[in-house]
């Protein structure tokens, strides 16, 4: 039962994208339309039945509590159980220290009290739609300690990451840190189910030892003491750790497969995001639109293709969008152009504006600019 | 939060039979429309941004979809401790089991509600109609004026007004007629079914009108005639704005047509009276690579791989490649497979069009499919075309 399930979200461990989160953790990054990054994770967790999430807020957190508030979209809104925020210690602030060990430490109360078997780590770094229920299942058919979940990769996933080693009964033997994932490894997706128990008291020894990181600290140390599995997850998911990945999820999205993968996948397993009750999109006389994704409260007068265009974006008269991803209300004014181009929320592109990135290099406009 | 006095309640009970399949299994307050709206959202927005903090909801013609549709009245944020919203069906009590006889008997076998709430004011609404009102501004000239009941009244064309309860009111605004549909009108003031009591004046008359064994039962032929004989003050208070009655299968289509208009004469992006709904948790829709769009409203889920133009698109919606959609209604759920045409439609919720099908009528009258109707091309079995 994934209500035996208690889940630790930590949002402290973020890359920061240039441009797109300066101001703003990962967690909230707008992606695919209509969703902050943090929805898949909270989406998925109370799609397998939890009801009892902590979130591991790091200091720039105004964003995300704006977005998530009560937890009410995600259904964790609730009596007793719901939505805990952890904010970081001042002192930790002041001092940063490295890795999660410390993040765990100091919030072990949550888990005691929490009172639940299994513990769910995860990152808010990942667009997927697993099914965690298949993964508890995975992990109590193999009485493991620990399952972790990890894709093999089908191509040189080309950036950093730990790589699993697992031998023919899917038991983790060995864990890598990498520099590049190649084709052919076990990228691991920063997803563990844990015994509480386990959890509990390997993170009070490694506090006490001085050990940093979970993953590296003690799982890796323990490979052979502990019983850890491996989960191959073979659905669609993809890690945003720069802004080439952020701009190729998206536009993975304009794959109907991949689309419909991610969000019809399971009657039962919605993303759910915060409600803006904004009118369906709007095309006028003049619109041309293809190969695109566009959400409610979108009004579009111009020409659109193979872009994503998020809530209440405008496409003025003549305006002509290419390979681009537009943010909430973000206003593209008549006869402007763009291509490659990622424009944050609130972004004003002036009429007859002209903005080019590149596949490789697109051109990324920041929060609330006027161009 | 502050009370505001005034409880609303909605007549949702009615059947709309002018609407044909379309509210079959269904009342016509659930009934869908404009690409994600349901038209009970517009009374319960309406009352929402109008600070009111009660509604009770009176259903009685196929309640099931609506009750589940209305739960506790969050998606309005209708959902408050010190209000919130009820749904009231039809009960049996010591008196008997009655069903709801007319709009002001439903209200009658409700006083007990009304009183529970205990609102100085009671705000009548009908679940039938789109639009966009503040209901305190009425309250206000309801207060104003000291009326015991304020009707909410529109002007409409006059060679229409043969259609409407015509209110013939004084400079003040005072009423001193009321014709049911009249041959010849002395007004162009229509009634739009609104109504503000003082909760004394309701129950007294409601209680009179129950005894009263000829009566119907209703508020526009009987109570409010009953009122104006006996000279209780009432008032017309003059609504502008967009208001329209989706009685008939004609209305509904044109209600829809309506918001494609490059400036509708209802704006449902406005920010300050945003017309909420229960919500479906859909991805941003989908347009493929030959899909295209133009002169329409898409809603979220739907997969666009065809055309559409002049059309109003529900969520998850599937239009396959090389298919057509021109001046059409399509509903949740539904699949447009490759090659199918449908124009000047309403196509109900998850029906299926099979590959090459043209739903379209030639005498030019809207061609409309229930729930869940299957169309396949000619001679391929039953719902052939």
């Amino acid at each position: 039962m994934s209500s035996d399930i208690i889940g630790l979200v930590n949002l402290r461990e973020d890359n920061p994208l240039r441009e797109l989160n300066d101001r703003r953790p990962l967690a909230t990054i707008p992606v695919g339309g209509k969703f902050r990054l943090i929805d898949f994770t909270l989406s998925n967790m109370v799609n397998a039945g939890i009801a009892n999430v902590g979130l591991l807020l790091s200091p720039q957190s105004r964003s995300v509590l704006d977005h998530i508030r009560s937890g009410k979209e995600w259904g964790l809104a609730r009596k007793g159980d719901g939505l805990f925020y952890m904010p970081e210690d001042l002192e930790d602030i002041q001092h940063p220290v490295e890795g999660d060990i410390s993040s765990y430490y100091k919030n072990l109360l949550f888990v005691k009290r929490g009172n639940k078997r299994y513990v769910l780590l995860t990152g808010c770094d990942t667009v997927q739609n697993i099914d965690y229920d298949e993964v508890l299942h995975f992990h109590r058919h193999h009485n493991a300690d620990a399952t972790m979940i990890y894709q093999k990769q089908k191509y040189a996933f080309g950036r950093e990451g730990y790589a699993l080693i697992v031998d023919e009964q899917n038991r983790v033997i060995g864990i890598d840190a990498k520099p590049e994932i190649q084709a052919g490894e076990n990228l691991y997706q920063r997803g563990i189910i844990i015994e509480g128990e386990v959890f509990q008291h390997c993170i009070r020894r490694a506090y006490a030892k001085g050990y940093t990181h979970l993953v590296t600290d003690v799982l890796k140390r323990n490979v052979d003491r502990l019983r850890i599995f491996g989960y191959n997850y073979q659905g669609y998911a993809k890690r945003i750790d720069s802004v080439n990945a952020y701009f190729q999820v998206n536009m993975d999205l304009l794959d109907m497969q991949v689309w419909r993968d991610l969000f019809f996948k399971d009657k039962q397993h919605h993303i759910y995001t915060k409600i803006k009750d904004e009118a369906p999109a709007k095309y006028m006389e003049e619109a041309h639109i293809h190969n695109s994704l566009v959400a409610n409260g979108c009004i579009i007068e111009g020409h659109v293709e193979n872009s994503i265009l998020f809530r209440k974006v405008r496409v003025g008269k003549n305006a002509v969008i290419r390979n681009s991803i537009i943010m909430q209300r973000t206003v593209v004014g008549d006869d402007a152009q763009l291509d490659y181009v990622a424009c944050d929320k609130n972004t004003v592109i002036q009429p007859e504006a002209v903005l080019s990135g590149t596949k490789e290099n697109p051109l990324c406009i920041g929060k609330c600019s006027v161009i | 939060m502050r009370k505001s006095n005034c409880l609303a309640m909605i007549l949702a009970g009615g059947k709309g039979s002018r609407l044909g399949v379309l509210t079959k299994d269904q009342a016509k307050p659930g009934l869908l429309f404009g690409g994600k709206y349901r038209i009970i959202d517009f009374p319960l927005s309406n009352c929402r941004h109008s600070g009111i903090g009660t509604v009770g909801i009176l259903t009685q013609y196929q309640p099931l979809e609506l009750n589940w549709y209305v739960g506790n009245g969050s998606s309005w944020d209708l959902d408050s401790d010190t209000g919130g919203t009820f749904v009231l069906p039809p009960y049996t009590s010591d008196a008997g089991t009655n069903w709801y006889r007319g709009t002001a008997d439903a209200i009658y076998q409700n006083l007990n509600f009304v009183d529970m709430v205990g609102d100085d004011y009671v705000l009548i609404l009908s679940g039938d109609h789109i639009y966009s009102m503040d209901y305190s501004k009425m309250l206000a000239f309801h207060k104003k004026h000291g009326a015991q009941v304020t009707i909410g009244t529109i002007r409409v064309p006059w060679d229409e007004a043969s259609r409407f309860g015509i209110m013939v009111a004084d400079d003040t605004m005072r009423i001193n007629k009321f014709q049911e549909k009249p041959v010849k009108p002395e007004s162009n003031l229509a009634s739009m079914g609104i109504y503000i009591f003082n909760r004394s004046v309701l129950e007294k008359y409601l209680k009179a009108d129950a005894k009263n064994e000829k009566s119907d039962h209703d508020f526009g032929k009987n109570v409010i005639p009953s009122m104006l004989a006996d000279q209780v003050p009432l008032y017309a208070y003059p609504f502008e704005g967009y208001w329209k009655d989706v009685g008939t299968i004609e209305s509904l289509w044109q209600a829809n047509m309506d918001l494609i208009a490059d400036d509708p004469p209802l704006d449902l992006s406005d920010q300050k009276w945003r017309i909420y709904s229960g919500n479906q948790n859909m991805p941003p829709h989908f347009i493929g690579p030959d899909g295209s769009a133009k002169s329409s409203l898409i809603a979220e889920g739907s997969a666009i791989l065809g055309t559409v133009v002049n059309s109003v698109i529900f969520y998850d919606v599937i239009i396959e490649k090389g298919a057509k959609v021109v001046n059409s209604v399509i509903m949740p759920g539904t699949v447009i497979k490759a090659n199918a045409v449908v124009d000047k439609a309403i196509i109900g919720e998850r029906c299926i069009i099979h590959e090459n099908v043209v739903v379209h009528n030639e005498d030019g009258s809207v061609a409309v499919l229930g729930r869940k109707e299957t169309k396949r091309a000619a001679g391929k079995g039953r719902g052939s075309v």
